[in-house]
């Protein structure tokens, strides 16, 4: 029987051809996820490596794992006094030690640009670079270390996109400074050769660099390295009896640092690969109807045969393993493919990666896990996929042989309408209770949204003819006798017709969702900020501070005023429990700005006025149970040598998704628990906020800040409208990110479409030949194969499209506490869906078209 | 049967001049047809007959632009098919060929009616509703238009496929073993119609058959034997046909034996 098998796959390749290119790619895309994410920890071991290389450091003791600071927003990692470093140096175990001053760094390049450190958001990062550095922590440098203020080195790679060498003076901006020239002295690599992903590393003589990052001897970390001979462990030991037990500091071994850096490293990996895995397995999911098509197709294509081959002996369990094993031929071959083209996708990102400057490192990782499991995933995906028509195969009777085909029976659909219509009907009722439950809905959204899509797809043939009848009405009047031809043909098989847009649905429910998300949030965000920010213009940097020279320079400001606000990690005591909150407080500027220029919802006390204490978001409030008029303790600047706790009056209560933090100071009880001092480095600039005096020119002012801020140049001027579409942009920007994902099954659906409409033209080769004959002509043909191909592509988009925007329009009542509380439907996105299904159904008909085409006119008279 | 031809044309509806054609190369290389020469009278019922393998059906596809010859040329109503590009030849099978199969092949999804003037359709041209209802008079199908192809008998199919060939009204028909699925009784009553429509209509028919009853129909017999016409019969019966059968089967005994 497997010989049957094989000989059938190997006579009838073009038949398969789309079930193999449907697995391909969805082995691919699941083979390339591991390989990328191999590819990306040894990247990331490779610069943890060389960058922790130490043999214990000294770290505050807060009980928080480590991961390298480029990967949380603000240092959640706590502080250590460089005072430490003379009782630590004086050790007989102890080779070295340094305290790690680094912080971020802007560079402008040769081309006066800020020199990018690439799409994987990796940090621009100042460093210490000195001789003990280089002999210390395997670096190489041509060139000298530099000294004194107006002297850099750059990491090679860093030099290289910068476009800058050993002699040439650029631009820096270092911490909260005023930009400044600064002359290269020296290019550094690490001995290893190990790239830093992007990063942009400048390294600055010892004081330059404790002046920037470290004003009050605060510092991340403290680098420690044995002398010859001493274990970590012993090393730890005897680090650990100098330190103060005010000091809150404690020492991990380097080889502990380093699995917790690797660990959390791990951790966002594995988010990002199993978000790829997600749709790498949507696209399987999707690959599988293709495969079910076109064993049912070949069902009964080979009835006949099959009939046959029970007639001489064949059992039952045979038939089906037949077929299953044809399947299982074809889920290898896919896999096989796919295991290429998954190693090609991952040297094509990596090439792009490269490009963008963000070199990956070593050869592309053959694992077991990435080679296997994909494999193992497309062949088990393609045997389940053809199961059921192999089990009808199975039940051909010996007597099916004797009779003259071509009958074709349909099975009644009773049963698969009523239930998938109760399904259906279930899906749309927990959506609505999703929509009135509101907050808590998420749960009977997800439910809902799940099961009104297994519903359709359950429903989809027995809905399908209704579908096509009233989407094919135009062409069946405009192009008379094509549209009617096209129609009936897709009625003909009601269950491939509807596996096959099915198949197309999923990837629309998700497109049409996405649509819907993007232009709701876009909403959402000008609903808030036109209703609760009221200030003319707004500073931001993107996802860097804003330098504090700028701010500084802002002071100067003529006809208007500004507020820059800036927040910070703390803990919040209550009586009985202790919680970790962000701070947002005014840095530096007008007081008034705030209080004119922000208009939360305000649920107790009021924002008029509010120079003093605190506001506290609702859901924090409620939580610890607060009120305008209690007092709480506060304690900002944990481990740090400014650390305060002080009790604070609550002002106000407020309930606004347009200000994402849990607490706002106001100006002067900051100015009381963080001293101007510490603020550079602990508490960052993210916006200031300015408003323009009254009967002054916006203009005038807006010219104004353009000049402040060129020096640095990561900060844009943006006024009302142009914040809201910059904060709509960053939301665009991932869901443009959710959208490549879901083409990936798009391709994979559009592939089905080719499939069915092809194996329509196989199967219709006599009924072809005989239009030719009667005279249809090619051209007649072929666009009448482009009217079935638009047809199933439209019903997929009305079904997907429905259910996509169906379920995206609950989300808003369900997500409004994110922010997400505006439902905007935008009718045109919509329309171009629809549009873009048609250029789908266009593309997927070409190839069978031609091959329709091409079908001899004297098929019709030759018969087996 | 007597001289059917009508009107002032005698000009032939279709002439082969030299038609050979061959598949396959070298040694393996057959001659499915080696140098056929024939003129089909207008107005006349020509069948071909031949054992399998005589190149009848070949002749029919080549006479009638489905295939295409190896050397020779093929005229039909005055038109030579073998210099015409696929668009002509699309165009001239939709206007001036009808085909009637052996095995009906009607598209299954169109009912009887949608499936008569589909070739109309294909054209954009009109329906000529007299003329319609006069075929499906003739074919005995009126109560049937409505009806998909899956809920009528095999006769009632060919019948079908009939009016389909007919309602172009078309210059000459090919029929390819018309009666090869019919009953007796359907293929009588659909043999009266074709001899009908050629007495009283003046249809130009051309069938390809085995059955001695079909070809006895016909005004004229070609017998094809090897890819050569073998014998010309005019107004066969089917004792004369059975006659030359024989004769041949005979002839190609002894040219085993000897």
């Amino acid at each position: 029987m497997l010989r049957v098998a094989w000989r059938d796959v190997r006579h009838h390749p073009v038949r398969f051809v789309m079930s193999v290119l449907a697995v391909a790619l969805g082995v691919a895309f699941v083979s390339g996820t591991f390989a990328l994410r191999a590819m990306l920890a040894s990247t990331f071991d490779g610069i943890v490596e060389t960058s922790l290389d130490g043999d214990a450091y000294v770290v505050a003791d807060n009980g928080v794992a480590y991961s390298p600071d480029w990967m949380s927003d603000l240092s959640d990692q706590g502080m250590v006094p460089d005072s430490l470093v003379p009782a630590i140096e004086a050790l007989d175990e102890v080779a070295w030690a340094v305290a790690d001053y680094t912080g971020p760094v802007l560079l402008v390049g040769a081309d006066g640009t800020r020199v990018s450190t690439g799409a994987g958001g990796a940090p621009s990062l100042g460093m210490v670079v000195d001789e003990a550095v280089i002999t210390n922590q395997g670096f190489e440098i041509a060139g000298r270390t530099p000294s004194g203020q107006a002297e850099v080195v750059l990491e090679a790679q860093t030099a290289e996109k910068a476009g800058l060498g050993v002699g040439d003076t650029t631009t820096i901006v270092v911490g909260g400074d005023a930009p400044r020239e600064v002359m290269v002295t020296g290019i550094m690599s690490a001995t290893d050769g190990t790239p830093f992903a992007g990063a942009v590393l400048v390294g600055v003589d010892r004081e330059t660099a404790k002046a920037a990052f470290a004003p009050t001897g605060a510092v991340g970390m403290i680098v420690v390295r044995a002398a010859d001979g001493i274990s970590q462990d012993d090393l730890a030991q005897a680090v650990s009896t100098t330190l103060p037990s005010e000091a809150n500091a404690t020492v991990k071994t380097g080889a502990t640092l380093r699995s917790e850096a690797l660990a959390s490293i791990d951790d966002n990996l594995g988010f990002i690969s199993m978000i790829l895995m997600v749709f790498a397995v949507i696209a399987l999911f999707v690959g599988a109807f293709i495969i079910a098509n076109t064993f049912a197709m070949v069902v009964r294509q080979r009835l006949r045969e099959t009939a046959v081959l029970r007639s001489v002996g064949a059992s039952r369990r045979q038939v089906f393993g037949s077929f299953v094993a044809q399947a299982g031929i074809v889920g290898i071959i896919g896999s096989a493919a796919g295991i290429a083209g998954g190693f090609g996708l991952v040297t094509a990102i990596r090439a792009v990666f490269e490009a963008t400057g963000m070199p990956l490192s070593g050869a592309i990782p053959v694992t077991v896990l990435g080679v296997v499991v994909p494999v193992v995933l497309g062949v088990v995906v393609s045997m389940v996929a053809a199961a059921l028509p192999a089990r009808r195969a199975s039940r051909i009777a010996p007597v099916e042989a004797m009779r003259p085909d071509g009958q074709d029976t349909q099975r009644g659909l009773a049963v698969r309408g009523s239930v998938g219509t109760a399904m259906t009907l279930g899906g749309v009722g927990l959506l609505v209770v999703a929509h009135r439950a509101g907050d808590d809905g998420g749960a009977a959204l997800g439910a809902g949204a799940g099961l009104l899509l297994v519903g359709l797809i359950v429903v989809s043939p027995v809905l399908a003819p209704a579908i096509t009848r009233v989407l094919g009405a135009p062409f069946a009047v405009l192009s008379t006798p094509f549209g009617a031809l096209a129609q009936r043909n897709l009625g003909r098989n009601k269950r491939r017709t509807a596996n096959t847009a099915a198949a197309l649905m999923i990837g629309m429910t998700l497109v049409g969702a996405t649509t819907v998300i993007a232009s709701s949030a876009t909403a959402s965000v000008d609903d808030l900020i036109s209703t609760q920010l009221d200030v003319d213009f707004v500073l931001d940097a993107g996802w860097t501070p804003i330098p504090g020279g700028a701010i500084d320079a802002l002071q100067g400001l003529e006809g208007a005023a500004f507020m820059a606000a800036g927040g910070t990690p703390g803990t919040l005591a209550s009586e009985d429990s202790s919680q970790r909150a962000f701070f947002v407080g005014v840095l530096d500027g007008d007081l008034e700005v705030m209080s004119r220029g922000f208009m939360p919802p305000v649920v107790d006390g009021s924002i008029q006025g509010f120079t003093d204490g605190i506001a506290v978001a609702e859901p924090l409030a409620t939580r610890l149970g607060l009120r305008a008029g209690d007092t709480f303790a506060l304690t900002l600047a944990k481990n740090t040598p400014v650390e305060a706790t002080v009790e604070l009056p609550v002002q106000l209560v407020f309930s606004s998704e347009a200000i994402d933090t849990d607490v706002m100071i106001a100006g002067e009880t900051f100015d009381s628990v963080i001293p101007a001092q510490a603020r550079p480095q602990l508490v960052a600039a993210w916006q200031a906020f300015v408003i323009v005096d009254p009967g002054v020119d916006p203009d005038a002012v807006r010219a104004q800040l353009v000049d402040i801020v060129a020096p640095y140049h990561t900060i844009s001027v943006m006024d009302r409208d142009e914040f809201s579409s910059f904060l709509s942009d960053q939301v665009q920007q991932v869901l443009n990110i959710l959208y490549a994902l879901i083409a990936l099954s798009l391709i994979v659906a559009v592939l089905g479409v080719v499939n069915t409409l092809a194996l329509s033209v196989v199967e219709r080769t006599q009924e072809i030949g005989m239009m030719r004959a009667v005279g249809m002509s090619r051209g007649q043909l072929r666009w009448t194969m482009v009217i079935e191909g638009v047809l199933v592509a439209l019903l997929g988009a009305v079904l997907g499209i429905g259910a996509g925007v169906g379920v995206a329009s609950v989300i808003p009542s369900v997500a409004a506490s994110t922010g997400l509380g505006v439902l905007s439907i935008s009718w045109p996105a919509v329309a171009s869906l629809f549009a873009g299904a048609i250029v789908v159904g266009v593309l997927a008909a070409v190839w069978p078209a031609v091959r329709a085409a091409r079908v001899p006119v004297l098929q019709a008279l030759v018969y087996e | 049967m007597a001289d059917h031809s009508h009107g002032a044309d005698t000009r032939p509806i279709a002439v082969a001049s030299g038609l050979t054609k061959v598949y396959g190369k070298g040694e393996a290389a057959v001659h499915a047809l080696a140098g056929v020469d024939v003129e089909l009278r207008r107005g006349q019922l020509t069948a071909v007959m031949g054992p399998s393998g005589s190149g009848k059906s070949t002749l029919m596809h080549c006479m009638a632009g489905l295939d295409t010859p190896t050397s020779g040329t093929a005229w039909l109503d005055g038109e030579n098919l073998t210099e015409m590009s696929e668009r002509a030849l699309t165009a001239m099978r939709r206007t001036r060929v009808g085909f009637i199969f052996q095995a009906f092949n009607l598209i299954p999804t169109l009912t009887a009616e949608e499936n008569i003037t589909l070739p109309l359709e294909l054209a954009h041209a009109k329906v000529d509703r007299a003329w319609f209802a006069q075929i499906v008079e003739a074919l005995g199908i009126g109560s049937r238009l409505r009806h998909r192809p899956s809920e009528l008998s095999g006769g009632q199919q060919q019948r079908v496929a009939c009016a389909r060939a007919m309602v172009t009204r078309p210059a000459i028909i090919f029929g390819d073993e018309p009666t090869g699925n019919l009953d007796t009784a359907a293929t009588r009553s659909l043999l009266e119609f074709l001899r009908h429509s050629v007495d009283e209509l003046g249809q130009s028919m051309v069938v390809v058959t085995h059955d001695p009853v079909t070809a006895a129909f016909a005004d004229r017999v070609l017998f094809l034997e090897d890819g050569k016409i073998v014998t010309d019969l005019a107004d066969p019966t089917e004792a004369s046909v059975l006659g030359v059968l024989q004769a041949s089967s005979v002839a190609a005994a002894a040219g085993r034996a000897g």
